[in-house]
């Protein structure tokens, strides 16, 4: 396996192992693992075992965590299997072999197995001091998770912090970018760039539009909530991943490399789709029909030479 | 807000050309899910903000339509923001606000941009 200067700093779910399991079919092996064991429930507030021994209260966040982030893509693995299956026939012309890089993300999947070096370091969010410390000096770090990295960590001296777009930046920002990306250019695109305190506003390393999506799943608006989870817990991580493992990983990922700047004027920043738009967006994703999909370009388009909108 | 909004629909303008106070009231309604009565000239809080009254929020959905309805092809995007937004703001018009066949209506629009989108 290939070295790669690269920390993941892994947010627990399908993204993080995704990006992972691209990684080692790549044949590279990130420097670094640091798992984020977070002690607050996201959904409560609540900080979990206070006051318990670390050997015992960290393999319980941990299990709590796995638990709750990966929750959707067992269940669809459980009790959907034919789905998943329908999925991975779909983005094969993409991925290759997709039902097994699914069965790898989630048989016997060991952060440890996929970096030189792995630590967790539990912590109550981006502002914990106790993260800081592990992350300082890191180099280049990918991030795996979503939402909103406030500036100090950003900051953070010798760190730079990169990230995949679901999106073809500067073009489509913000929120739901996958299913935007299919309602405004009619194709999902990805975007890898380093982090800045705006929303998908730092120097683009590379952007690219992907095939169409066609997946055979028929898209009725009373499953609407179940394909949105479907496409997050599958599709949008293993493209992601894709994009990030054979666009950006095989040439480099430090300061070194050439990035494109943004200006805010471009583009447009888009916020979570309402349902009713969201399904349109589905319906387009989920044909319920066999349909072939395009081959992938083999050349990457290098930053600053991505495709503007039709004038 | 309301007068701006009033006029808005009143004149018509091309949304292209007011595009900063489109982006500013998506954002507003979006990204803090709520609109004040007013705003800074920089679209900042009022110190004791006061939220939008119940009978302006209709000229809110019609003025974000008028952003949706723009067929521009050069900047879909746009056009389809406009409308999530409005979708979002339909939502939020309380039954005391608009009649039943006024907001039928609105519903209609809204579904015919919807369809127009279609797969």
């Amino acid at each position: 396996m290939k070295p790669l200067d690269l920390t993941v700093l892994v947010h627990e779910g399908p993204q993080a192992r995704a990006y992972l399991v691209g990684l080692r079919r790549q044949g590279l092996r990130p420097r670094r693992i640091v798992l984020l064991v977070r002690e607050r429930h996201r959904g409560t507030g609540k900080v979990w075992a206070r006051g318990w021994p670390q050997w015992l209260r960290r393999p319980l966040l941990e299990r709590l965590q796995d638990s709750a982030e990966n929750y959707w893509p067992r269940t669809f693995l459980r009790q959907h299997s034919s789905e998943v299956a329908q999925v991975c026939t779909a983005l094969d012309p993409v991925v290759g072999r997709t039902r097994e890089f699914v069965e790898e993300m989630y048989s016997g999947f060991r952060y440890r197995d996929y970096g030189a070096s792995f630590e967790r370091v539990i912590c109550d969010g981006w502002r914990d001091e106790r993260l800081h410390e592990v992350m300082r000096e890191s180099g280049p770090v990918l991030f795996t998770g979503g939402g909103i990295v406030p500036r100090e960590f950003l900051e953070l001296p010798g760190v730079t912090v990169l990230h995949v777009h679901p999106g073809n930046l500067p073009h489509v920002r913000g929120a739901d970018g996958l299913l935007w990306s299919t309602l405004v250019r009619g194709r999902p695109g990805f975007s890898c760039f380093r982090m800045e305190p705006g929303i998908d506003t730092g120097p683009i390393l590379c952007a690219e539009d992907y095939p169409p999506l066609q997946i055979p799943i028929v898209a009725s608006s009373d499953q609407s909530d179940r394909l949105y989870q479907l496409l997050f817990s599958f599709v949008d991580p293993l493209l992601r991943a894709h994009f990030f493992t054979t666009r950006i990983a095989p040439g480099g990922v430090g300061e070194e490399r050439e990035a494109q700047l943004q200006s805010e004027d471009d583009g447009v920043t888009f916020h979570f789709l309402h349902p009713r738009l969201r399904n349109v967006a589905l319906a387009r994703i989920f044909t319920g029909a066999d349909s072939e999909a395009e081959t992938l370009p083999t050349a990457p388009v290098v930053a600053g030479s991505f495709e503007r909108p039709v004038a | 807000m309301a007068s701006l909004l009033e006029d808005l629909v009143a004149r018509r303008p091309d949304p292209e050309s007011h595009r900063e106070v489109y982006e500013q009231l998506c954002r507003k309604l979006e990204v803090f899910g709520r609109i004040d009565r007013e705003y800074t000239t920089s679209w900042r809080r009022r110190r004791s903000p006061e939220p939008l009254a119940d009978q302006a929020w209709p000229l809110l959905v019609e003025a974000l339509l008028l952003g949706a309805e723009k067929r521009d092809e050069s900047n879909p995007g746009f056009r389809l923001k406009c409308l999530n937004a409005a979708c979002k703001a339909l939502d939020r018009v309380s039954t005391d606000a608009l009649e039943a066949p006024a907001r039928s209506a609105l519903e209609s629009r809204v579904n015919y941009l919807l369809d127009c989108e279609g797969p």
